[in-house]
């Protein structure tokens, strides 16, 4: 005894440190959510140069407002020349990039610098800089890429000079070091050189204590020292020094401006310094700069000037590449005026509650109206068409108003006078399809649009335009063919959207995934309308008939015919289910087994096993089609992130359903479509609600799987796959869609299992039953 | 005293069965010191390091005196004045460290923020990583984001450190490296604190053993994993892991859980979208307290 048990001990010991030492297991992790775009929301179609050149496309109100400015040039006659369309481009192009983009360009003046000095001989590395300044909770941007730029000019203007092993260029260095340490740090001021060193050298010193100052954030002494340089002629800097005095006194207005307001005084200042730098012909090198500072000094001093200023300039035709920093101006000023922070969303704002500042400018007055949602907005624009007749206000008028408006006819007809050369032809017309169709008025709305997609082909519209027609024309098909070929479309963007603007994909990216490689190219699919359409307004029999015709590319075909055999298996429909049999032997080879089970079911109840067999299988089968890139994986493959098999079709759909879970077509949406196909005859409409409800009280995927499994267990207990059904069942609950059914249907299955089938690998294979939420 | 050879043979026995004893006893006492220390130490023998466990009792402490509604200042001019200091506290961003490749970027928290004196503070540090170019996440990397975290803290009535970092599976190592380090450096009484992914806490056992105070759920923006959050707190049912149970967080703009539990006793962070206003402020708190 005395002997077994140090060795029970040790025994004892070894495995818990055997088993203390085993790695965690690892965790299967989903990937980031891809989704298609058909039609931009945020931005014009890309690249940006064909709307810079009246490319307009339909327009939508959800466009930043530098957008709609544009749009508004191009309707009242101004439109943009070359300048003016780069100038634009360029700056869209910027606000659209990646923050860490921006970041990264701006490090690379920094990085220029750093290895500029350290080329100088005997420079050593040189203190860290750190671009930006703390101020109590925050920082702000103090040395720019310009002032890196500008050190990186001097140095290699003055190594050319010197040599690069003059003791001189080394001070300069050493001088410059300390003048960025300032950056971010304490204050660091070179000193001054006494009075009988090399001239150039003290001019550069001088230079460097006044910079040193500015970035140390004392400014009354850098404006000092400034205006002193200004007053030495033989300096080089000289010309500069004063718009850097007038920059000193805009950076203290803009570090002191606190509850109490901005610093006006030092505004006012700065803005009688700049005006001085503009008068001054000699220093037309720096009127630009100084333009821009005046500009931004008005801007704080009096917005609501500076806002008139600019509601004028930017509409002004050839202004050239000025046009870019006054529409940058322009629209921050309107968000600061506005108040466009306080909102929760967009769609909170109110018409009624946009400051009367911007109402009185026309311009101005337009963008909000344009972009405002509510039903004082809507009357609005159309009280403003009526006033003036301007095309601006037909088009704000036109893109709000309904089918019952009492001004219909008259907006309808003013539509018509647009020519279709204009370059808001596109967005006119798309409204006044909208009002027919909701007026009833069908065959006109398709005779128009008819026209615009012919036109089209010359034209080339805009991609997302033609989806958006596209779209329209598919709610008025006349048969199942005509939905189909207006119901596929080709996506704008494919993306991941990290950063919210719906920036697409490289083609080179996609390409080296296996499991994004088939979007690399593009190819149609389906955006939401037209999944609603197929998943809940279109009863079994029309769906059959659809995938036998050659209406669609195989892989969307292939997509309707699983549909169509997974709904009908739900729904007992042997005659549909086999209908599509033809096409899946030919199109989904992995399910030759499955297909072969069907075909060969010699009952409903057999032929609806065999389908949900399959679906156990392949975790990608369900009773619907996909929306835009629909489940990135294979259907045999099971996705981490629960997009398997299907939801309960009376779920509510949220936003967070819709982005992330693009495959499973949510509620509201799947039972009453806002535009059911027009060519559906009543019956078939009552058949489809009918087939829907049905549907619905089967309740989510894995559940029915799990009860239909035990079922047939029950049922056919000497079927080779009913232990296997009962045990992927169970784990469906662990991986699908699940409600509060989900407990007792999955441990109803588990409790089958074993106790039926206790023996079986399968039994073996499923330790545990699934509440739905762990 | 005559001792007879049975005595000596008993005598043998005896001192053989005592060393025999001893023996065992030395082998029972140093294996039960080997489970004690490895408890205590916590030992990761991937990397082959003990580490100590981290020193969470003061900093528990400290945590649980920080007020129970924390709202989320973001990257947006915020005047949250109007607050009570009693009862709220802030967590502002107070910049964010982005990972691409070898490179460590970073950006300070750019917007003004302005609080009651005594505010209790929170300071919380974002990291991203470049989902194109994915970083190499090397220790240099974790040297400077540990550094810009510290450096983010001297700032008067910062009372927290608080971690923002959606770590996909490939970036957890790196990240609990990085608290581990973290959580060394900073004074001990200073609470550390992470923001999770909801579903990350209803099953996730990578949660356990980090030396974090919280761990904040976020009960919004829930992307894919919003109908199994959603359906696991309707059923009444509670996080799995403990670090999750102190607290939760919510957004303005998202309808709140709509079982109550989850707010009782435990501190709620809220988010807003937007600059925050006390009329915004006044209609979120009222509706955390309804609960």
């Amino acid at each position: 005894m005395t002997h077994k048990f140090p060795r029970i001990f040790i025994a004892f010991t070894l495995t818990f440190a055997l088993l203390a030492f085993s790695s965690p297991p690892a965790q299967a992790c989903g990937p980031d959510s891809l989704r298609a775009v058909f039609s931009y929301s945020k931005h014009p179609d890309l690249p940006l140069d064909g709307f810079a050149r009246g490319r307009l496309g339909v327009l939508r109100n959800t466009y930043a407002r530098s957008y709609l400015l544009v749009a508004y040039r191009y309707m009242t006659g101004a439109g943009l020349n070359a300048d003016e369309q780069r100038a634009l481009v360029s700056l869209w192009n910027e606000r659209l990039q990646d923050s860490w983009e921006r970041e990264e360009k701006g490090a690379d003046a920094l990085d220029l610098w750093l290895a500029a000095r350290g080329k100088v001989s005997g420079a050593d590395q040189g203190p860290q800089v750190n671009v930006y300044r703390r101020k109590e909770y925050s920082s702000y941007h103090n040395c720019s890429s310009d002032s890196f730029a500008f050190a990186t000019r001097t140095l290699n203007e003055r190594a050319a000079k010197y040599g690069a092993t003059d003791q001189r260029l080394k001070d300069w260095v050493a001088a410059q070091d300390q003048v960025f340490a300032n950056c971010s740090g304490d204050a660091t001021i070179p000193a001054a050189l006494p009075s009988d060193a090399d001239s150039l050298a003290r001019q550069d010193r001088n230079y460097q204590i006044a910079a040193a100052n500015f970035y140390a954030a004392r400014f009354d002494e850098a404006k000092q020292l400034f205006d002193e340089i200004a007053g030495d002629a033989a300096s080089p800097y000289s010309k500069l020094a004063p718009y850097l005095a007038a920059r000193a006194l805009i950076r203290k207005a803009s570090l002191n401006s606190d509850e109490e307001g901005i610093d006006k005084q030092a505004l006012a200042q700065a803005r009688a310094q700049l005006e001085r730098v503009l008068a001054d012909k000699n220093s037309s090198e720096n009127h630009r700069a100084a333009r821009r500072m005046l500009n931004l000094v008005s801007y704080r001093l009096d917005p609501e000037a500076r806002l008139q200023e600019l509601s004028r300039e930017t509409l002004r035709p050839n202004s050239g590449e000025t046009i870019r920093q006054d529409v940058w101006d322009y629209t921050l000023l309107l968000n600061k005026l506005s108040n466009e922070d306080s909102y929760s969303s967009l769609d909170e704002r109110k018409y009624a509650e946009v400051p009367k500042t911007i109402k009185e400018i026309e311009v101005a007055d337009w963008l909000f109206t344009f972009q405002i949602n509510d039903k004082d907005a809507a009357a609005h624009a159309t009280e403003r068409w009526a006033e003036t007749r301007a095309l601006p206000w037909l088009v704000a008028a036109l893109s709000k108003t309904t089918h019952d408006d009492p001004k219909l006819a008259e907006l309808l007809a003013a539509s018509e006078k647009v020519d279709r050369a204009s370059p808001i032809f596109p967005t006119v017309v798309y409204h006044a399809i909208r009002l027919l169709i909701d007026a009833g008025r069908t065959d006109e709305a398709r005779a128009k649009l008819d026209r615009v997609l012919s036109d089209s082909k010359q034209s080339s519209l805009p991609p997302s335009a033609a989806n958006s027609f596209l779209s329209q024309r598919m709610t008025l098909a006349r048969d199942m063919r005509e939905f189909l070929r207006y119901a596929q479309r080709i996506p704008v963007a494919i993306t991941y959207d990290y950063n919210g603007y719906e920036l697409p994909e490289k083609a080179e990216d996609l390409a080296k995934e296996s499991n994004t490689r088939e979007f690399a190219r593009a190819r149609p699919s389906f955006d939401t309308d037209a999944a609603q359409a197929l998943n809940s307004a279109m009863p079994l029999e029309v769906l059959s008939q659809a995938v036998a015709g050659n209406a669609l590319p195989t892989h969307l075909r292939r997509e309707l015919a699983l549909a169509v055999w997974v709904r009908a298996a739900l729904l007992d429909d042997d005659e549909a289910g086999r209908a599509v049999l033809p096409t899946l032997n030919k199109l989904a080879p992995e399910l030759r087994e499955h297909l072969a089970a069907y075909a060969s079911a010699d009952s409903t109840h057999a032929r609806r096993f065999a389908v949900l067999f399959a679906a156990l299988k392949n975790p990608g089968l369900r009773p619907l089609v996909n929306v835009g890139v629909g489940r990135l994986l294979p259907i045999n493959e099971r996705e981490s992130f629960r997009d398997n098999w299907w939801c309960a079709f009376e779920e509510a759909a949220t936003s967070d359903d819709q982005i992330y879970r693009p495959a499973a077509v949510t509620a509201a949406q799947n039972r009453f479509p806002a535009h059911a196909p027009l060519f559906l005859t009543e019956a078939q409409r009552l058949e489809a609600a009918r087939e829907i409800a049905s549907l619905a009280r089967l309740g989510a995927g894995p559940n029915y799987l799990a009860r239909q499994a035990a079922l047939w267990a029950k049922n056919n207990p000497n079927d080779p796959r009913a232990p296997e059904a009962l045990h992927l069942a169970v784990r469906s609950t662990r991986y699908g869609c699940v409600d509060k059914e989900t407990e007792q249907t999955s441990r109803a299955a588990f409790q089958l299992l074993h106790s039926r089938y206790g023996e079986t690998i399968w039994a073996k294979r499923t330790p545990y039953w699934f509440k739905g939420y762990d | 005293m005559i001792v007879s050879l049975p005595q000596i043979a008993k005598l043998k026995e005896r001192v053989h069965s005592r060393h025999t004893s001893l023996f065992t006893a030395t082998l029972i006492v140093t294996s039960l010191l080997l489970v004690a220390i490895f408890f205590a130490a916590k030992f990761d023998l991937r990397k082959g390091l003990f580490r100590p466990r981290a020193a969470v009792s003061s900093s528990a402490a400290s945590m649980a005196r920080m007020p129970q509604l924390i709202l989320w200042a973001w990257e947006r001019p915020e005047d949250l004045t109007f607050i009570d200091t009693r009862t709220t506290g802030v967590a502002f961003l107070a910049g964010t460290v982005f990972l691409s490749e070898d490179k460590t970027i970073t950006r300070p928290r750019l917007q003004p923020l302005r609080v009651p004196p005594n505010t209790r503070l929170i300071s919380v540090t974002r990291i991203e990583t470049d989902r194109r170019a994915k970083p190499s996440l090397s220790v240099a990397q974790q040297k400077e984001t540990v550094r810009v975290i510290l450096e983010s803290i001297n700032r008067p009535g910062v009372a927290a450190v608080q971690i923002d970092f959606d770590a996909k599976d490939s970036e957890r190592e790196f990240y609990r490296e990085l608290l581990f380090e973290l959580r060394r450096r900073l004074p001990s009484s200073l609470p550390l604190t992470i923001t999770t992914l909801a579903s990350r806490c209803a099953s996730d056992e990578w949660l356990k053993n980090l030396p974090i105070d919280e761990a904040v759920p976020m009960i919004f923006r829930m992307g894919a994993d919003a109908q199994q959050v959603r359906g696991l707190l309707a059923s009444g049912e509670d996080f799995k892991s403990p670090a999750c149970r102190s607290s939760v967080g919510i957004s303005t703009d998202e309808p709140l859980p709509s079982n109550s539990s989850i707010f009782k006793n435990r501190r709620t962070y809220v988010f807003n979208p937007r600059s925050w206003s006390p009329e915004a402020f006044a209609r979120i708190a009222q509706e955390v307290q309804k609960r």
